[in-house]
C-alpha cells in the first residue's frame, strides 16, 4: 500500500468505489486506475476584485519577488515599520495636542498651552501609552535606519547599480533625524525650549542665507508666538510626507535593483538569480510577524519604562536646565563643544562661527561624506560588474578601516559631550579624538589583512558566472 | 540592417513601410520647433515649481510683543532664591561677595533675552563692587547658571562657555567667542537695584 499525494486525479479504488487521490485514502496503486471525473470541471470563476482590477497581474509582478531571510535583512523593515508606528500613535497625539506657545491659567498655574494639552495627554492613560510608544519608537527608527545603513556600508553593497538607493537612504536618515529635532520642540517643557532655541541659533548661524533658514523653520525669533505651528506643520506633516515619499522610491528601486544576498546564495542559486522567499504569502507573514512583535515590544517597554515625563523637566522658566540631547544628536553636541571660540572665519558671504561649524557644516560633512561613499569607493567604477552579493568585510580592508573609524570618531564626539565632567582639557580631547579612531582604524586594517583571503580564495560579489568546479575525474 | 529614412509597420514589424512624403516639411526647422517647445515645457514645470516654493519666503508669523531693558527698569529676583520669592525687588545687600543671581526687569519677566546676571566682584557700598551681564549665553543663546563656578566664573549649561566676570565678562573657555554684553546698574529711591540704561551690546548669538 502506497500514499499517493495527488489530489487532482479520482481513482478507481478496486473495490467498485472512487476516491480522490490526496486525501488519507489508503490507494493500492497496482490495483487502482485513473477514472473520468464524474462531473466536467468547470473552470473557477475569477474573484470579484480579479474580474474588475486584474490583481492576478499585480500578484505575478510583485508579489513573486523574493526576500532573502536573513536577520539583518529585517533592519530596514524595522525602520519601516517604527515609521508606520511613529504615524499611528502621532495621529492619537495629534488630536489632543496644541501647537501653542501662549500662556494659559490651567489649576491655578500660568502654563504654556502646548505643554497644557501635553499634560492632558499624560493624564490620559490610553494617550500618555501612546506618547510613550511614539517616543520609543522614533528611538527605534533613527537606530534601526542607522544599522540598515551600517549594514550596506560594511558589505559594500552601495556600489553599482544600488548607488542611487544609497543616496535615498542617506536622505532618508537625515529626514528621520529632522523628524526627531523638530519632534523636541513640540511638548514645550524647559528642556523642549533649551533644545530647540540652541537649533535657532545653529539655524541663524548659517552664512548669509541664516535668517531665512531661521525665519522659515522656527517663524521668528524663537520662542516666539508662530514658532509652535511652524515647527507642528514640519513635523506632523512636511517631513513625514517626505519619508513616506522617500520610503516608496526606496522600495520601487529595490524591486527593481533586486536585493543583495548573503555570499551563500550564491552556492545555491545561479549567479543574479534571487534565492528568497515570495513576498506574498510567507514574506508578508515574517513582515506582519516582524510588525506585531514591534508592537508589543513598544508598548511593553513604554508601559514600564515612561520616557521623558513632563515633571522630568517643568514648564520652561528662566534658566536653562543642564541637559544633553538625546543619542542621536549627542555627537552634533559634542562637536559644538569641540570647537573652540577662536573659530571665526570671516567670509564676503557671512561669518562662519564655532556655531555653524560644529552644528551643521562638520555633521553634514560627514553626511556628505556617507552620502558620495559610492563614487569615494575606488572598486566603483563605470566599467565594474554589477556587486549582488554581501562582501565579507575582511576582504575589504579600506573601507572596513574608514568604517572603522569614522563610528569611533563618532563614539569620541559622544564622550566630547562629556569631557569637561571627566577632568580632560579641550587639547587633550581633540588628541583623543583622533588617536583613539585611528589606532581602531589601523587595527582593523591589520587585521583584515592578516585574516583577509588570499587571491584565488576571495569571494567575488559580483554576479558574474563562478568558474567552474573542478570536477574529478570518473575511473 | 536598417535603412534610413524608413518607418516600421508597429503591427508587424517585419515589414517597413515606405518612407513618408514629405514634400517642402523642413525637416531642420520641425526639430527647431521641437527643441523649443520641449524647452518650453521644462521652463513651465520650472515656474510651477517655483510658484509653490517662492511663495514661503514671504511667509510671516505673528510675533510676540516684547519689550527690552530701558534705563530705570527695577531689578527683581529672576526665580525664588537667596531666601526671597522671584519678583521682588533685588537690593545690593542681597549679594554677597563672590556670588551671582539672576534678576528680571520688573513687568518685563516674560522676555528671556532680558535676564541679567549680576554679580558681585568686590565689596562695597550700593553698586560698587557689583556688575551686571546679560544673562543669554552669546554661544547658543542658553541661560547661565546663576551660580559662578568653582573658578569664579559664570558658565553656560549647555556647552560649558565660561566668561569672567570681573573682566568685563571675557571668555575664557568654551566654544562662544563674545564676551556677555553689560548693563549698567544704578540705585532707585527705595535702594534697591535698577537698570542706568539698556543693555550695552546684542544679546545672545549674533
Amino acid at each position: 500500500m502506497q500514499r499517493i499525494v495527488r489530489d487532482d486525479v479520482i481513482v478507481d479504488r478496486g473495490d467498485g468505489r472512487t476516491a480522490r487521490l490526496g486525501l488519507p485514502t489508503r490507494v493500492d496503486p497496482r490495483t487502482a486506475t485513473p477514472v473520468v471525473p464524474e462531473r466536467p470541471v468547470t473552470p473557477k470563476r475569477k474573484g470579484w476584485l480579479e474580474e474588475r482590477l486584474g490583481v492576478s497581474g499585480f500578484y505575478s509582478k510583485y508579489g513573486r519577488k523574493a526576500f532573502p531571510v536573513h536577520t539583518t535583512f529585517f533592519l530596514g523593515e524595522m525602520a519601516t515599520f517604527s515609521f508606520f508606528i511613529l504615524v499611528v500613535t502621532g495621529i492619537y497625539l495629534g488630536l489632543i495636542y496644541i501647537p501653542s506657545n501662549v500662556e494659559i491659567d490651567v489649576e491655578g498655574e500660568r502654563l504654556p498651552q502646548a505643554y497644557a494639552s501635553v499634560r492632558l495627554i499624560e493624564s490620559i492613560p490610553v494617550a500618555n501609552l501612546f506618547r510613550n510608544v511614539h517616543h520609543w519608537a522614533a528611538h527605534l527608527m533613527v537606530a534601526s535606519t542607522l544599522l540598515h545603513s551600517l549594514r550596506i556600508f560594511f558589505f559594500g553593497n552601495y556600489r553599482k547599480p544600488r548607488e542611487l538607493n544609497w543616496l535615498f537612504g542617506v536622505g532618508l536618515l537625515s529626514l528621520t533625524l529632522l523628524a526627531s529635532f523638530l519632534g523636541y520642540a513640540l511638548p514645550y517643557d524647559a528642556y523642549a525650549v533649551t533644545a530647540t532655541g540652541i537649533g535657532y541659533s545653529i539655524a541663524r548661524s548659517i552664512p548669509w542665507a541664516g535668517n531665512v533658514v531661521a525665519e522659515l523653520f522656527f517663524g521668528g525669533a524663537f520662542p516666539t508666538l508662530g514658532s509652535l505651528p511652524r515647527l507642528y506643520t514640519l513635523h506632523v506633516f512636511v517631513v513625514p510626507a517626505m519619508t513616506a515619499a522617500l520610503i516608496g522610491i526606496h522600495l520601487l528601486l529595490i524591486i527593481k535593483n533586486k536585493h543583495t544576498q548573503p555570499g551563500y546564495a550564491r552556492k545555491l542559486a545561479e549567479p543574479g538569480r534571487v534565492l528568497g522567499v515570495p513576498f506574498w504569502p510567507y514574506q508578508t507573514l515574517l513582515a506582519v510577524q516582524l510588525l506585531m512583535l514591534m508592537f508589543g515590544g513598544l508598548f511593553i517597554l513604554s508601559a514600564l519604562v515612561p520616557i521623558h515625563p513632563l515633571e522630568a523637566y517643568g514648564p520652561p522658566g528662566p534658566e536653562t536646565p543642564d541637559v544633553k540631547p538625546d543619542w542621536y544628536l549627542l555627537w552634533v553636541y559634542g562637536f559644538l563643544k569641540m570647537i573652540p571660540s577662536g573659530a571665526v572665519l570671516s567670509t564676503p558671504i557671512g561669518t562662519i562661527g564655532p556655531e555653524f561649524l560644529g552644528g551643521l557644516l562638520f555633521p553634514g560633512l560627514i553626511f556628505g561624506l556617507m552620502a558620495l561613499a559610492p563614487w569615494l569607493d575606488s572598486t566603483n567604477r563605470p566599467s565594474v560588474k554589477r556587486y549582488e552579493y554581501l562582501e565579507p568585510p575582511r576582504q575589504a580592508p579600506v573601507r572596513l578601516a574608514i568604517g572603522v573609524f569614522m563610528l569611533a570618531y563618532v563614539g569620541m564626539l559622544f564622550f566630547a559631550a562629556y569631557y569637561d565632567e571627566v577632568g580632560l582639557t579641550l587639547a587633550q580631547m581633540w588628541y583623543l579624538s583622533i588617536v583613539i579612531p585611528g589606532a581602531l582604524a589601523t587595527a582593523a586594517l591589520l587585521w583584515a589583512k592578516w585574516a583577509g583571503p588570499d587571491a584565488e580564495q576571495r569571494f567575488d560579489p559580483t554576479a558574474e558566472e563562478m568558474p567552474d568546479e573542478e570536477v574529478p575525474a570518473a575511473h | 540592417m536598417m535603412r534610413a529614412n524608413t518607418r516600421t509597420d508597429t503591427r508587424n514589424p517585419s515589414v517597413d513601410l515606405p518612407a513618408p512624403e514629405l514634400g517642402d516639411f523642413d525637416v531642420q526647422q520641425y526639430s527647431t520647433r521641437r527643441r523649443f517647445l520641449k524647452w518650453m515645457i521644462r521652463i513651465g514645470y520650472g515656474a510651477f515649481a517655483l510658484a509653490f516654493a517662492l511663495p514661503a519666503l514671504a511667509l510671516r508669523a505673528l510675533q510676540t510683543e516684547q519689550q527690552g531693558i530701558a534705563e530705570g527698569d527695577v531689578l527683581v529676583f529672576a526665580s525664588g532664591n537667596a531666601g526671597a520669592q522671584a519678583g521682588t525687588a533685588v537690593k545690593p545687600g542681597d549679594i554677597p561677595e563672590g556670588t551671582g543671581l539672576q534678576v528680571f526687569p520688573q513687568g518685563k519677566t516674560d522676555n528671556q533675552s532680558n535676564l541679567v546676571e549680576v554679580v558681585r566682584i568686590a565689596p562695597g557700598e550700593g553698586v560698587d563692587g557689583l556688575v551686571a551681564y546679560s544673562a543669554i549665553c552669546t554661544h547658543l543663546g542658553c541661560a547661565v547658571y546663576a551660580k559662578l563656578n568653582q573658578a569664579g566664573h559664570i558658565a553656560c549649561p549647555c556647552h560649558n562657555s565660561q566668561f569672567d566676570p570681573a573682566n568685563n565678562a571675557k571668555v575664557v573657555g568654551g566654544p562662544a567667542n563674545r564676551p556677555l554684553p553689560p548693563l549698567p546698574l544704578g540705585l532707585g529711591p527705595d535702594g534697591s537695584l535698577i537698570a542706568s540704561g539698556p543693555i550695552e551690546g546684542p544679546i545672545g548669538p549674533e
